[in-house]
């Protein structure tokens, strides 16, 4: 089904629910792991991904079709997510340990997180980054979003995204140098 | 089930079936939102507008009395001016008593002495202090004028 089929299924009432089944069924995976990129943990991306299509339901009206509704559903869950993790610090800030150890300390004894030596660096190396850059990252090096799709969902310039996207690179591999991991190599 | 690329992340096979369940389920019980505005532009215009209203009848309420007692107090201060001019105009002298080509003449034949000896007697002219406090006591005061207006000199 395309993106204007189901929009004229939601907008109808009598065909809302129906046209819902089959919004979830096609975003809910995409959405929850770009939640899970951010916010690493299973526990809180299940809940976050459920409030985020409780808001979607909530707000279909709203939506007048002015982007996709693919883009506006990721622009949802990102901005609920980039809120949960701004929260997050909040609640935070007065702890001896940083918000970044403990998500990291969390991540290493999730069993639901299965990585080498590496790939627990380059948690640790991503995880260092502002959120807006580990988004940006995230939706590039794991989701491999195409930059002109980045830049309708966060509403920045396609020059400005790649241009944070090899900083972020850049910042990786000299943390990784770091940890004595010479090789690794990112998309453009 | 593994994410798109490289995820290190995992969740259990049936996970995303549960999990469609459970968002439908979630959503059927949650009401839905119902807005009083359709929009929160809309919703802004109103509260502008409100409180437009409001400041406006606040401005007029506060500053109405305050108002009227300036204009009874410019009233009553035009009637003392009007009352003083009246006797002023009554006082008023029209023509000045020393023309001003009359002064400028005057003060040539102060400054411009006509003989050595006069000259020499202007320049060893010397007033004391008591003697400039006097003359300044009567150019402040006028006092000169009344003198010489009530005695009758000619200059």
């Amino acid at each position: 089904m395309t993106d204007t089929e189901l929009f004229e299924l939601l907008k109808d009432i009598s065909t809302r629910e129906k046209g819902f089944t089959v919004l979830v069924h096609d975003f809910k995976e995409r959405v929850y792991w770009q939640i899970r990129h951010m916010v690493l943990s299973h526990e809180d991306s299940n809940d976050l991904v459920q409030e985020v299509f409780i808001k979607v339901f909530q707000n279909i009206d709203s939506f007048k079709g002015d982007s996709t509704l693919s883009t506006w559903i990721y622009r949802i869950a990102l901005n609920h997510t980039l809120n949960f993790l701004s929260s997050k610090r909040q609640r935070h800030r007065f702890r001896f340990t940083s918000i970044e150890d403990t998500m990291f300390e969390s991540l290493k004894s999730d069993t639901s997180f299965e990585a080498d030596e590496v790939e627990l660096k380059l948690q640790k190396a991503i995880l260092l980054l502002p959120d807006k850059q580990r988004l940006v990252f995230n939706l590039r090096y794991y989701d491999e979003m195409p930059f002109k799709e980045m830049e309708k969902i966060l509403e920045t310039t396609e020059s400005s995204l790649k241009a944070t996207y090899h900083f972020a690179a850049k910042k990786i591999k000299e943390q990784l140098l770091k940890e004595e991991i010479v090789k690794f190599d990112f998309p453009d | 089930m593994m994410a798109k690329n490289k995820s290190p992340f995992k969740v259990s096979n049936n996970y995303f079936e549960d999990l469609e369940k459970e968002i439908l389920a979630k959503v059927k019980l949650s009401p839905k939102k119902k807005y009083l505005f359709p929009s929160n532009k809309a919703l802004i215009r109103y509260a502008a507008a409100l409180l437009l209203l409001l400041s406006v009848g606040g401005m007029v309420l506060l500053i109405e009395p305050s108002d009227l007692s300036d204009a009874s107090k410019q009233i009553s201060q035009s009637q003392i001016i009007d009352s003083r001019s009246q006797k002023a105009e009554s006082l008023v002298i029209d023509e000045p008593i020393v023309s001003s080509n009359e002064t400028e003449s005057f003060k040539n034949e102060i400054h411009k002495p006509q003989t050595q000896i006069e000259e020499q007697a202007f320049q060893e002219l010397e007033l004391t202090e008591e003697e400039l406090d006097y003359l300044e006591y009567y150019l402040e005061m006028d006092v000169l004028n009344d003198y010489l207006t009530y005695n009758d000199v000619n200059l």
